[in-house]
């Protein structure tokens, strides 16, 4: 029975706010934040898994600035039983690496689960690197790019999204599963499930209360780092406007 | 002193990627080594397995590099934990120092920024978006061990469904990606009769797909899969950075709108504006 | 209280007052508190900490007919109704709605429609179309929802009509908000239509239609049928010539446009060619298609009668300006609201009856 379930989820920006200036550089309104879309599917699945069994428990984790909690309080009005924030000036500039120390550090002090579940990649920084890292960590089994899941005996099946096609799993719990994008759209939140959440707060902790020294954090804690960073405009090409016959002869080149 | 560059191979191995990596253990005077997971990938669906085999491959490596396939993106985050290593995700450009520091490069923020990034561990591990790099002579020729281990399962494969399509849309070579101009599904099927007789396969942007009128599978850009054809059709996308991030490794984009002042065009090679469905009409026209 | 998306809607409004010009509940009421800016106003004050949310607020959040007229026409992209609706929501956690309000969401909880009474049934076996006939035409305005079925007949479609027809979630949305509840019951709505295994629902109700084809996708409950609207389905049956009206005289008219066919839809020709075909000639009001101004929906009438007869009144108003006869209705919503204020030596037809009778 899949009784406790844990979800990571990441905070990025709108991407109504990635817009680019005349420079063709990305303008970043840092003010407003949205759940990260694949995260959006892996809270549902826990939603759904919990509707599914009497008494399962849904733990959301978030490690981010501390404004975030405004946003993360509103997943108890979905249904989420506890909303845990890791949120420490020290964690800033972490890379996937020490990210996944952090969030590792965390969920130990959550206690035991059966499934820990996250969105398959983040939009804003896009390396995809975390679910691999935490299972690593955790020493559990994964399965990433899941695009469909369901509870069975003591563990799940998954169809796994690959490029030449798609896999059927199964794996036991506890396991961690990441999710694609658009697996699931979110429920929204109820009449019930808002005022159930009108008292409840966002749990803050900081990376002291995890265990975590000022050396594992953030950009001290990091295995890379950045060392340059060039703006450009990405494959800006020269257009040449023309008739369709002329796209016709570059078609037929290709064709060859 | 660890002196070893490792590439890592899955069941679709990389070629751009192996003679890159050829030249980068040349330039780093490192000795290149070759191992393919193909065999296992093949035997087992748990990816921790897999990475937990290599781990003992990995102790005279100062460079791990992988194609940034969907398995590999699991199993090198996994060895690169249990190396406690510093791992760059799909790096669209290599370069290495003669003491052998890799300097790892990649977009950041949707292709708009370009960040170069240094490991401070002793092992450095990249994945490397697939067909980055050019095939040069002599990379088949490279020795390659296979990993023949069989470890222990904690997941089971119950099935694969290879995908429908005849060509994978990444493997491609051509694209005709309609956005959400193409306005229904059913325009999206004259997208695709269009692509089939051109022997290109059909792509999509995000507000395409979000607004349903194709699959995920389609998509292309950051939250979908990252193309590089040798010919881009974009018809009705007004080119959200986005969408650019996956396509603009193409070699010829041609684009197709009605506005003149979408995005797109400053992306293209070549443009028409207008309305897309009369353009491809006439485009088949000529064509046949 | 309400979403970022929603206060940045809220504070987009430059107050440059068009939509006080277009808003059919400020214009009868008079009241500056009935403006779509006000109530973007107030929300902002409150995310201020100026103001606080409370039992009148909640009220002017009610004071609307969620008509799209201020979004159709705002140059800022201003959507005044989705932060209306959201703070709907508010009103309705927070136990601030107005008790008329409360009334019918009891309603809707024991009967499954607004009105709290046993819907009545249409139900029939058909393998051609599933028809939805809705809990307005239904309970109030049963003429409209026979005389489609009888047209449907005539041409020889086998329509089904759902036993036990569930809600579309429409009049929940507009009484707290597009939140859980609401999904839940599209969602059973969903499964029985899909149940039914028809290629097309022809939708009598253009506010059902809207809920159905605009909403239902994103809440992961989409109707695998092709929805249609009523008047589109009959227009285009007229326009194929498998209806044959008789030529018969009935003097002039004039179409409403109800609000969700003239701003969700954009479907203008299929009422006019219906009221053609039964045999008006048309005039045409000021305020037309995607300017049409409301008349009001059953939904706030069950909640404001009042407010909603004076403001299906103004509608009366824009009609006595032509020369018509005859206001033209092919919504049950729209049909009842105007019906309750029907103006001496005019007419309000409702077009699917019409159209019956010249068959």
């Amino acid at each position: 029975m899949i009784k406790r379930i844990l979800v990571c989820v990441k905070l990025v920006p709108t991407a109504t706010s990635v817009e680019m200036d005349g420079q063709f550089r990305l303008k970043r309104d840092g003010t407003s934040l949205q759940l990260n879309i694949a995260d959006v599917s892996a809270l549902e699945a826990a939603l759904r898994l919990k509707a599914a069994t009497p008494d399962a428990e849904v733990v959301v984790l978030s490690m981010g600035p501390a404004k975030t909690s405004q946003t993360l309080q509103e997943l108890y009005a979905l249904g989420a039983d506890r909303v845990i924030l890791l949120s420490d000036p020290a964690l800033a500039g972490a890379d996937s690496f020490a990210t996944a120390k952090a969030l590792v550090a965390a969920i130990r002090c959550l206690g035991d689960f059966d499934c820990l579940l996250c969105g398959r990649r983040a939009i804003d920084a896009e390396t995809g690197q975390i679910p691999g890292q935490l299972a690593a960590a955790l020493g559990i089994p994964a399965v990433t790019n899941v695009q469909q899941l369901t509870a069975r005996d003591n563990g799940f099946l998954c169809q796994r999204r690959l490029e030449n096609g798609t896999a059927q799993l199964e794996i036991a719990a506890p396991c961690l599963l990441s999710v694609c994008e658009y697996t699931y759209p979110l429920r929204l939140p109820g009449i019930m499930g808002k005022r159930r959440a009108r008292d409840k707060q966002v749990e803050v902790l900081t990376a002291v209360a995890v265990g975590l020294s000022a050396e594992e954090c953030g950009l001290r804690g990091s295995k890379t780092k950045v060392i340059r960073v060039d703006t450009r405009a990405p494959g800006l090409r020269k257009c040449r406007y023309c008739e369709t016959d002329v796209l016709a002869e570059k078609i037929r080149e290709v064709q060859l | 002193m660890k002196q070893e560059l490792l590439l890592i191979q899955g069941t679709l191995p990389d070629m751009g990627l192996q003679s890159k990596a050829a030249q980068l253990a040349l330039k780093g005077h490192l000795t290149l080594r070759v191992i393919s997971g193909a065999n296992l990938e093949a035997a087992t669906a748990d990816d921790g397995a897999i990475a937990k085999a290599l781990i003992p491959q990995a102790q005279n490596a100062r460079v791990i590099l992988a194609p940034a396939t969907t398995r590999l993106r699991a199993i090198l985050p996994m060895l690169a934990w249990y190396l406690q290593a510093g791992l760059t995700a799909d790096c669209t450009h290599l370069d290495i120092s003669p003491d052998g520091t890799l300097l790892q490069t990649r977009p950041a923020f949707g292709n708009s920024l370009i960040a170069t990034i240094e490991t401070v561990s002793g092992i450095q591990m990249a994945t490397v978006r697939p067909g980055t790099f050019p095939v040069s002579e002599g990379a088949e020729q490279i020795p390659v061990e296979t990993l023949q281990e069989k470890p222990a399962q904690r997941v089971k494969l119950l099935e694969f469904v290879p995908l429908a399509d005849s060509v994978p849309l990444g493997e491609a070579k051509i694209i005709v990606a309609g956005g959400a101009g193409i306005g229904s599904s059913a325009g999206f099927l004259k997208l695709a009769d269009f692509a089939g007789r051109i022997g290109g396969v059909v792509g999509a942007s995000r507000n395409a797909v979000d607004a349903g009128y194709v699959p995920y599978s389609a998509q292309v850009g950051m939250t979908g899969i990252t193309v590089c054809p040798k010919l881009y059709i974009a018809v009705g996308i007004s080119g959200a950075v986005q969408h650019l991030a996956g396509m603009s490794g193409s070699t010829t984009v041609i684009a197709i709108n009605s506005d003149p002042k979408a995005p797109i065009f400053q992306y293209a090679d070549y443009g028409i504006v207008g309305d897309w469905e009369s353009i491809i009409d006439q485009l088949m026209e000529e064509l046949s | 209280m309400v979403s970022q998306k929603a206060l940045q809607h809220a504070e987009k409004c430059r107050f440059c007052w068009m939509c006080r010009h277009l808003c059919p509940v400020q214009h009868q009421t008079g009241k500056e508190l009935n403006t779509p800016r006000a109530k973007g106003l107030l929300l902002s004050m409150v995310s201020k900490k100026s103001a606080e949310f409370d039992r009148d607020m909640a009220q002017a959040m009610y004071e609307c007919m969620l008509c799209d007229a201020c979004v159709n026409d705002c140059c800022t992209g201003y959507q005044p109704p989705l932060f209306i609706r959201e703070a709907r929501t508010e009103a309705v956690v927070n136990e601030l709605a107005p008790e008329a309000v409360m009334q019918l969401i009891e309603n809707v909880e024991t009967s499954g429609n607004i009105y709290g009474t046993v819907k009545p049934s249409f139900a029939r076996e058909g393998t051609d179309v599933l028809v939805y006939i809705g809990e307005v035409a239904a309970c109030k305005v049963s003429g409209m929802a026979k005389a489609l079925l009888n047209i449907l007949e005539k041409t020889g479609i086998r329509a089904k009509v759902l036993d036990n027809e569930p809600a579309s979630g429409a009049m929940l949305a507009d009484l707290m908000g597009y939140v859980e509840e609401v999904t839940q019951q599209a969602s059973a709505c969903a499964d029985a239509i899909n149940a039914a295994k028809l290629p097309t629902v022809v939708v009598l109700d253009s506010y059902d239609a809207e809920i159905m084809k605009q909403r239902y996708a994103e809440w992961g409950c989409e109707i695998k049928a092709e929805v249609v609207t009523a008047t589109a389905y009959v227009a285009k049956l007229l326009e194929e010539g498998k209806l044959a009206p008789k030529s018969k005289k009935r003097g002039s008219g004039v179409c409403h446009d109800d609000d969700r066919l003239a701003r969700s839809f954009y479907e203008f020709a299929p009422v006019r060619a219906m009221a053609k075909a039964a045999g008006f000639d048309l005039a045409e009001m000021f305020n037309r298609e995607r300017l049409a101004k409301s008349c009001g929906s059953a939904v706030a009438l069950g909640y404001m009668p009042e407010i909603t007869i004076k403001v299906a009144g103004g509608r009366w108003q824009d009609m006595i300006r032509t020369d018509a006869k005859a206001m033209l209705v092919a919504n049950p919503q729209a049909y009842l609201c105007l019906s309750q204020c029907v103006p001496a030596e005019k007419e309000l037809v409702d077009l699917f009856t019409a159209l019956d009778e010249s068959l």
